[in-house]
């Protein structure tokens, strides 16, 4: 009796020893394990090509041009203070440009958010297998879009924050080509490895790429213009023969249509558009609720305008609505690029026009010293833009027939994003940086930047140099 | 105790604690999935529904613990007139949960991430003091306080942490310690901004490298509230203020109306009329051609923001005296009451109580509030 006791009671200990060592063994993982149950994880988020193509629809959210329009238009010769202003953007519009910037900075995070959500839908499709020749046409489709945004998003950041396109061993920015570690501290690349590395991006997505129409997409057209805009920055001839694919491609638009196309209503020379649901693009100049202007064009990009360049009206507010109209007698001149056409000031940003094409070519004419050449591409666009037969230009040397492509830059692509860039890649062959007029600068800026100065690179931002050891500020700037 | 007399009642309390931060991210189990990446569905392009990357996974996470100590004595006196209690703690904080820069190509600029060890002392006092109570007058006074003192212990190597912003993290220093150029007021000769540099020198450049630990942070040392009931008759008056000391803040707001460059675009300082006009004119404005500096990280606009307010004053009246016997209503009183009617403080903004911030901006300052009110009981 004593001994069966014993045996039992040790069995039961047994027991309970067994059963505690299995609810140990279960409640660990349990404790160690907690899946986020309806929470999407890297894996589960990305099975289909349903789910890629969501994850492309959000690489195209973050490619934020508004970023690029700001830049150029408020920090260069073609704005000034508008009657409205209470504060608004007057520090960048006197130049106090540091590493806290807050445009700088917002460029900067918008272009690596783009860049970052391309790599990781790009690392999640290289995953997903097609099944059959459809669906591998539409998986390289969404993989050539997804290089081509990545593209787009080191050739703008490169664009900005070198010192010098031609020097291949001047720092550049980071070439992000995977989805990184947060503990990954890296080192700005050299202008070869960015442009490189944009160059294989392009010639990859290029063979990648369904043929389509819709210019609210990349397309190979799209990616023929960034071929051509990279060339151009290092002065590669190779921008002329990309840059007259297009030319041969699109028509440009006539007065009316270029008027209707900043309306939204006309797609004769566009080749790639960011469609704008909501986010007003005027915002970045007015108070879009009483159409008060901040910011407006400055006197002298107006006086800039032959009365009856078509472009003019394009840049400029006459008409009634948003405020206007402007009153250049006053010293009102109302920015008339986005003027939305079913709600005020949302447009959708043309982001390539062919007409960007003729200046590329123009501009790749006068490297090669094909003044002539140069002059006869100003004046087709000229033309087109005047409604009639202009002069031709003749140039007695390259410096006359850059500043006239400069010039013509200035008219053609105000407010879309370039004039900050334009100036960065001129100063050097016109030995001119930005130049205010004096009516322009009234309110205590500076009116002169001279092509030396530091600011035409923009400075690193403060967030990286915080969170980067291995990065390193540009010139002029203090980290 | 039983043959003590002067203690009516006393208590010794102490306590040693380990516990795991169930709120590190303010809310009660806040950053349970930040150990995942994860996505969400947000607003894409074009009218379309689109995949988001919503947290990036820090794996190395772990609990954010608390070791606390704490003693406190709970007494009354006095045939129980006066009772209180005092609390002293010591609690260390380790694998502090934080908020660390991150490089733009992870796609943000922060992660929360465990980064080091803090420290917390302090006292806490509360007092109850039955002054008078003879007939029909009686007194009752309150009051309570803290003293917090916080020092970050350990960060990753030892280096500072920058998230960008006015304060940072630094060993050694409380949290929220504001970290500036010092501003050293207007040149004379010229009108232009002076700092002084890291070695204390005077120079006329602005660099961010010359910011300092200025020994102010955006968290108060010393908290607490006093005041006192009162009756006469059928009169009651109470009364209740609160004070914050020993907090520092930016008032941005005052930086925009003495921003020389805003003067034609927005209302300005009467202040400005004191810029500096000609050489030799000692002022603390600058001239007004100088450029904006409001935005800069000086301590120029950096003031103490500690007030003393008066929260609650009410005047009541008790009717119950005039009610008629065998009326439904057993009780009522009328009152006057105001909110928030004196504040004390040397900062120069609309308010000085806030959420602890480093700067204040246009914020909405806290409203005065006049009640007159009949408080019937059925």
């Amino acid at each position: 009796m004593l001994i069966f006791k014993k045996m039992t009671m040790k069995k039961i200990n047994n027991l309970i020893l067994v059963c505690g060592l299995i609810f140990i063994g279960f409640s660990c993982e349990d404790a160690t394990d907690i899946f986020p149950e309806g929470n999407l994880t890297s894996d589960v988020t990305f099975e289909t090509l349903d789910d890629l193509q969501l994850g492309l629809n959000g690489a195209y959210a973050r490619y934020s041009p508004e970023d690029d329009i700001l830049i150029n238009s408020v920090f260069t010769d073609n704005c000034k203070p508008g009657y409205d202003n209470g504060g608004q953007e007057i520090n960048f519009y006197n130049w106090a440009l540091t590493a806290g910037d807050g445009n700088t900075t917002s460029l900067w995070n918008s272009n690596y958010r783009l860049i970052n959500q391309c790599n990781r839908v790009l690392e999640a499709s290289d995953l997903i297998t097609a099944s059959g020749e459809a669906e591998q046409t539409e998986l390289n489709n969404i993989k050539g879009q997804l290089l081509t945004l990545r593209a787009i998003g080191h050739l703008t950041l490169a664009s900005y924050f070198t010192t010098d396109y031609l020097d291949g061993d001047a720092l550049s920015i980071i070439i992000s080509d995977r989805v990184p570690g947060t503990s990954e501290t890296l080192p700005r690349n050299t202008n070869s490895e960015v442009y490189s590395f944009i160059a294989n991006d392009l010639n990859t997505a290029s063979t990648l790429l369904s043929d389509q129409s819709d210019n609210k997409y990349v397309s190979q057209d799209l990616v023929t213009g960034l071929k051509a805009r990279l060339a151009l920055l290092q002065n590669d001839s190779s921008a002329l023969t990309h840059a007259q694919t297009l030319i041969d491609a699109y028509p440009l638009a006539g007065q009316l249509q270029y008027l209707s196309m900043f309306l939204d209503t006309d797609n004769t020379e566009v080749i790639f558009k960011a469609a704008r649901t909501s986010g007003l693009v005027g915002g970045l100049w007015y108070f879009t609720n009483s159409a008060g202007p901040f910011i407006e064009a400055s006197n002298s990009l107006h006086d800039a305008h032959d009365p009856a360049d078509i472009r003019l009206f394009a840049n400029i507010n006459f008409n009634t609505n948003n405020g206007g109209p402007s009153e250049p007698e006053n010293n009102i001149h109302l920015i008339n690029k986005y003027p939305g056409n079913a709600s005020p000031f949302l447009s959708d940003i043309k982001a390539m026009r062919v007409s960007e094409m003729y200046l590329i070519k123009a501009e790749a004419q006068v490297n090669a010293n094909n003044l002539d050449g140069a002059a006869a591409t100003l004046k087709v666009l000229r033309d087109a833009r005047l409604g009639t037969s202009t002069s031709l230009d003749s140039y007695i040397s390259q410096t006359q027939a850059y500043d006239a492509v400069l010039k013509e830059r200035r008219l053609e692509l105000a407010f879309e994003g370039h004039r900050y860039l334009d100036i960065k890649r001129f100063k050097d062959r016109l030995n001119t940086g930005i130049n205010r007029d004096d009516l322009d600068c009234v309110s205590g800026g500076n009116c002169v930047m001279l092509p030396s100065d530091h600011r035409l690179t923009l400075p690193i931002p403060q967030v990286e140099l915080n969170a980067n050891p291995s990065i390193v500020q540009n010139p002029g700037y203090a980290n | 105790m039983q043959n003590n007399t002067f203690f009516d009642n006393l208590k010794l309390r102490a306590s040693y604690g380990t516990s795991g931060n169930d709120r590190i991210t303010g809310g009660y189990y806040g950053g349970t999935t930040n150990t995942y990446n994860l996505y969400g569905q947000g607003t894409g392009y074009n009218n379309t529904v689109a995949y988001y990357a919503s947290s990036i996974a820090n794996d190395d996470l772990k609990w954010e613990t608390n070791k606390q100590t704490n003693i406190g004595i709970d007494f009354s006196i006095l045939n129980r007139k006066l009772s209180g209690s005092i609390d002293v703690y010591d609690k260390t904080t380790e694998d502090l949960f934080q908020s660390f820069p991150v490089s733009s190509i992870n796609g943000t600029n922060s992660i929360q991430a465990n980064i080091g060890s803090l420290n917390n002392r302090g006292a806490e006092l509360s007092l109850n003091w039955q002054a008078i109570n003879s007939g029909d007058f009686s007194v009752s006074i309150f009051a309570n306080g803290s003293y917090n003192k916080n020092e970050i212990t350990k960060l990753p190597n030892g280096e500072n942490v920058d998230n960008g912003g006015r304060t940072i993290l630094a060993e050694g220093q409380p949290i929220g310690s504001l970290f500036a150029v010092r501003w050293a007021g207007v040149n004379p000769a010229n009108g232009q901004n002076l700092y002084y540099d890291v070695d204390g020198n005077v120079t006329d450049v602005y660099s961010e490298d010359d910011r300092v630990f200025i020994d102010k942070a955006i968290y108060p040392t010393y908290q607490g509230g006093f005041g006192f009931n009162s009756t006469w008759k059928n009169f009651t008056l109470d009364t209740q203020f609160s004070f914050v000391a020993d907090i520092y803040r930016n008032n941005g707001s005052l930086g925009v109306i003495e921003d020389p460059t805003l003067t034609s675009l927005s209302n300005s300082s009467t202040s400005l009329l004191d810029a500096w006009q000609q050489p030799g004119d000692v002022t603390y404005i600058p001239a007004l051609s100088t450029e904006s500096i409001r935005n800069r990280l000086t301590d120029r606009y950096i003031e103490d923001a500690s007030f003393l307010r008066l929260r609650n004053i009410t005047l009541g009246y008790n009717l119950g005296n005039l009610l008629k016997e065998g009326s439904p209503i057993s009780k009522m009183k009328v009152f006057v009451q105001a909110e928030n009617l004196i504040t004390w403080s040397k900062w120069r903004g609309w308010d000085p109580e806030s959420s602890f911030r480093s700067g204040d901006f246009f914020d909405y300052p806290t409203s005065k509030i006049f009640t007159i009110g009949l408080d019937v009981n059925f």
